[in-house]
């Protein structure tokens, strides 16, 4: 049997641990104030699965939601696609006009280039327009949705 | 749901098991954050973005651990730099070294009035406050410790993997926190009457 007063591991080890401290135990049964002192533990440590568990007064998914809606509008992205289809076909242009050396498809006339450029610059920007209102309006629906929801 | 099965479901981009994710680890992320940071407006950017990392690096997920020891050190990490970032890492919230003979007689004093069985339901209820005053006292770190070892009754090896600490430093900060704490309790519970 152990003399003299247990250490705080050994009174800690005696409580969590429950490994077999016959020695140790020996000690506690006629030492008042190591008792005293696994008992406080005890106490102080027993039942504590039902303490009131830490709650979140907030919707923890908004952000994942805003975020998976935006991967699936990027799967087709209607102005990237607009953009490389007259990019293509305005290649496709420039290179057959090359290659047919002023035979079949002329632009001497410089009208038509200039409106050329401009009515293409003008369908771009009226599509990335009306892309920035459609995303901004979808944002405020989900986050309305979320809001709502919660 | 298998954890595997659910991050199969996530990957394929169902939103639903997301949702089950969440619902599974809401509980721990609460205890781990609610533990390290006392900011009201921080802990929601940082819960929201633990679930949003989650949900971004799911495929890095290994199936060796369980998924929520995985979500639940992400959201141990999370804290950790945001303290560090604060520089509020184990900030010493001393609870002054008492002397051992009052710490005694304290604990004499605080075992004799617990075992009125005729009090034990005001007791239990005093003894709670004072302890979650305790727990609040520690240092973000040693309560996290505390509430996944004893609130969440989880294994030195699960919270060794959430806190990325070695087992025996774990053991060393647990060991140090319940002294911490139980020198609080017996020094401040019921005090006026004892």
């Amino acid at each position: 049997m152990k003399n003299s007063h247990l250490l705080e591991e050994e009174i800690q080890a005696i409580v969590f641990e429950q490994k077999d401290f016959s020695g140790l135990n020996e000690h506690v049964q006629y030492c008042n104030r190591c008792k005293n002192s696994i008992e406080a533990y005890k106490l102080m440590f027993k039942d504590l699965e039902d303490f009131p568990q830490p709650m979140f007064d907030f919707h923890v998914q908004a952000p994942v939601k805003m975020y998976s809606q935006k991967i699936i509008r990027n799967h087709f992205h209607f102005p990237i696609f607009l953009t490389a289809l007259l990019g293509f076909l305005g290649l496709s242009f420039g290179v057959i006009s090359y290659l047919s050396n002023n035979k079949s498809v002329k632009l001497e006339s410089t009208w038509l280039s200039t409106w050329l450029v401009i009515c293409t610059g003008g369908i771009l920007l009226t599509v990335l327009v009306i892309d920035v209102v459609i995303s901004y309006e979808k944002k405020i629906k989900a986050l309305n949705r979320i809001f709502m929801q919660h | 749901m298998e954890d595997q099965e659910l991050v199969k479901r996530l990957l394929n981009g169902d939103n639903s098991a997301f949702t089950l994710l969440v619902k599974n680890t809401e509980g721990l992320v609460a205890q781990i954050v609610f533990k390290m940071v006392d900011s009201l407006e921080d802990r929601r950017d940082l819960v929201q973005d633990v679930y949003l990392n989650a949900y971004k690096y799911i495929r890095n997920f290994k199936s060796n651990s369980k998924l929520s020891t995985w979500v639940g050190s992400i959201a141990y990490h999370a804290c950790y730099n945001y303290l560090k970032k604060k520089k509020l890492l184990l900030p010493e919230k001393q609870l002054e070294d008492e002397n051992e003979d009052v710490l005694e007689t304290m604990t004499n004093r605080f075992i004799d009035h617990s075992s009125s069985e005729i009090m034990e339901y005001i007791i239990k209820k005093e003894l709670r406050s004072v302890l979650q005053i305790g727990i609040d006292q520690l240092p973000p770190i040693y309560a996290t410790l505390i509430a996944l070892y004893h609130f969440q009754e989880m294994s030195y090896q699960e919270i060794s993997e959430i806190t990325s600490l070695p087992e025996g430093t774990l053991k060393n900060y647990l060991f140090r926190a319940r002294k911490k704490l139980k020198d609080y309790v017996v020094l401040n519970y019921k005090k006026e009457d004892l």
